[in-house]
């Protein structure tokens, strides 16, 4: 089987080294300087370049320390992504559960309400937010920033919530009324823990576009509740583009999720997918 | 689970379908309490939004003034019917969805079932194909600037040293596109290559089986059970990569900044330059209005198109 499969490896490879390639060029140039970028590739450090950490330093606390935007990102991030999986986690549990009923609507249609405010384009609402924000005095504040993240992230969180819900039987929950529970200590004791995966997946998407975002954090942040994204834009400077920075903040502002991933490899695809499969 | 389901769960809920709920179900209870405060908040930074960009469509709407509207006028949707710019935004965004997208699925799906049995590696190339989906589009933006620079990157210096001719990436009104389309596969196509190998995972073996018991060849296994299958999850992960795709900012704003010329200004960058560069709001509102319709139309036909194919696949 092994010798007969052994074709296989040349397409996953040619895809793998183009894969690859951009991911090492973005490590090694993380440490490089002026020289080992304007006088041509350099591909090889120690080999054809000296390394240095000197992005690094400048990067962590020194002249473009991200620490106050890495913190910025963390505390949105997470404030955005908790709020909107548990409103979405609500939504889908009530779509998955009940019937509903509002005028001609029914579970169906509701819940393609929810999930069609996806496909409107950010920058629809992005123009609306900054004249409202302008007014409000909530431009360029944390609050301001977790305030639009959620509201973009509530329509995917209750689709992947609805789908995994969909999967898990209700005969428990119903036990649950008989022993006099509420709809909603039934959904909190019973079907949440029983979703954990889930629950996990649902979290890891929605975070990782929040952390990555970018239209929303230029329009409507400048300063005091600048993310990750932004930190990584602004590299590019009237006395040129500071590479090394791009590349290792890239790199940090990448660690979270690998490490997800790698953990959880199995249990994110799985659990992304949900009932969509069954 | 049979697979003749399928099709209905790639958007409907299991309810309604007329089956009555046992005694004691909860579906007897009250369920507007789950669902009100996601309508209340999708209505709130969702929907008034896009009310107050249609009004911003229809009226003259400037940075000093607050909220005040200038009166209603449709010079800013008249103005769009006529303007080239926006047209050829519109050309180089389906340019971008229809070419990036079928390549992200065509390179996606081989890789999902070349990686679907269990091979020695398999674990590992799973992760790192997985790795691009999880970086920033600014960080792509840059890294593939970086790399396809004509003076001192990466790929000029192989295609010198191969002596191949000198190749414009970024700096080509014809070439630059498609520099485009190679970073958008190289960052998509991971998503469409671990919804898909999910797909193959959690199909059921005995079909299969069967089939190979009868004496089906592989290709024709892959033809006549494999792909049927794999249809619901295939059209399910097109259509998100679509929608996505037609809303192509950061990438494109770090790499080229929409250039040369205006060759790789997608729709979404073009409105973004309207709004916050020649502060230009309400025609900024009025194009990307105009790309929401676009969007909303390409959805509704798409969905309906690929029921009706579903179904014929799956009968």
């Amino acid at each position: 089987m092994r010798v007969r499969g052994a074709w296989r490896y040349v397409p996953i490879v040619f895809w793998a080294t183009f894969v690859a390639l951009p991911i090492y060029w973005m490590v090694i140039t993380a440490f490089k300087d002026n020289s080992a970028i304007y006088n041509g590739a350099r591909w090889l450090p120690w080999v054809d370049y000296t390394p240095t950490s000197q992005a690094w330093h400048d990067v962590l606390g020194g002249s473009e320390s991200v620490i106050g935007p890495l913190e910025h990102s963390l505390i949105i991030s997470t404030a955005a992504t908790l709020i909107a999986v548990f409103i979405g986690s609500l939504a889908g549990y009530g779509l998955a559960r009940f019937r509903l009923k509002l005028g001609f609507m029914r579970n169906n249609d509701i819940s393609f309400f929810i999930v069609s405010q996806r496909i409107m384009p950010p920058v629809v609402v992005v123009l609306a937010f900054f004249m409202v924000f302008k007014y409000l005095h909530l431009l360029d504040t944390l609050l301001g920033m977790t305030i639009v993240y959620t509201g973009f992230s509530v329509p995917l969180a209750t689709w992947f919530m609805l789908s995994y819900f969909r999967q898990i039987p209700v005969e428990v929950e119903e036990a649950a009324y008989i022993d006099g529970d509420t709809p909603f200590s039934a959904f909190w004791r019973i079907a949440l823990p029983l979703s954990l995966p889930g629950l996990i997946a649902t979290s890891l998407l929605t975070f990782s576009f929040v952390w990555n975002e970018f239209l929303f954090a230029v329009v409507l942040t400048s300063n005091k509740a600048t993310t990750l994204p932004i930190m990584i834009a602004i590299q590019q400077g009237e006395q040129g583009t500071n590479w090394w920075n791009i590349c290792a903040i890239s790199l940090i502002s990448i660690v979270p999720m690998v490490l997800f991933a790698i953990v959880l490899q199995r249990r994110l695809v799985t659990g992304l997918l949900g009932g969509a499969l069954k | 689970m049979g697979v003749t389901q399928t099709e209905s769960s790639v958007t409907s809920p299991r309810l309604g379908k007329g089956v009555a709920p046992a005694a004691g179900s909860p579906a007897h209870r009250n369920g507007w309490p789950f669902v009100v405060p996601a309508i209340l908040l999708l209505l709130l930074l969702n929907i008034f939004p896009l009310v107050f960009s249609v009004v911003m469509s229809f009226s003259n709407v400037t940075t000093d003034n607050g909220l005040k509207l200038a009166s209603a006028t449709l010079a800013n949707w008249s103005h769009l019917l006529h303007d080239s710019g926006f047209w050829d935004s519109m050309k180089f965004t389906v340019f971008l969805v229809v070419v990036g997208v079928s390549l992200e699925f065509l390179i996606g799906l081989s890789m999902a079932l070349l990686l679907w049995r269990k091979i020695p590696g398999g674990g590992f190339f799973r992760v790192l194909f997985s790795i691009p989906m999880m970086l920033a589009p600014v960080a792509i933006g840059f890294m593939f600037r970086m790399l396809l620079n004509e003076q001192y990157g990466p790929v000029d210096s192989v295609f010198h040293s191969l002596h191949l001719p000198d190749v414009l990436w970024l700096s080509s009104t014809t070439v630059a596109p498609i520099s485009v389309i190679i970073m958008d596969v190289w960052q998509w196509t991971p998503l469409m290559f671990l919804l898909l190998l999910a797909g193959l995972q959690a199909m059921p073996e005995d079909a299969i089986e069967a089939a190979r018991i009868d004496g089906a060849s592989g290709p024709r296994i892959l033809w006549d059970i494999v792909l049927p299958m794999l249809a619901p999850i295939s059209v399910m992960a097109v259509f998100l990569r679509m929608v996505l795709a037609f809303t192509i900012f950061g990438e494109i704003y770090l790499l080229t900044g929409g250039g040369p010329g205006t060759s790789t200004t997608s729709t979404t960058l073009l409105a973004y330059f309207q709004g916050f560069q020649t502060f230009n709001l309400s025609y900024g509102s009025t194009i990307s209005l105009a790309l929401l319709i676009f969007v909303t139309a390409i959805a509704t036909l798409y969905l309906s198109v690929t029921r009706v194919l579903l179904r014929r696949v799956q009968t």
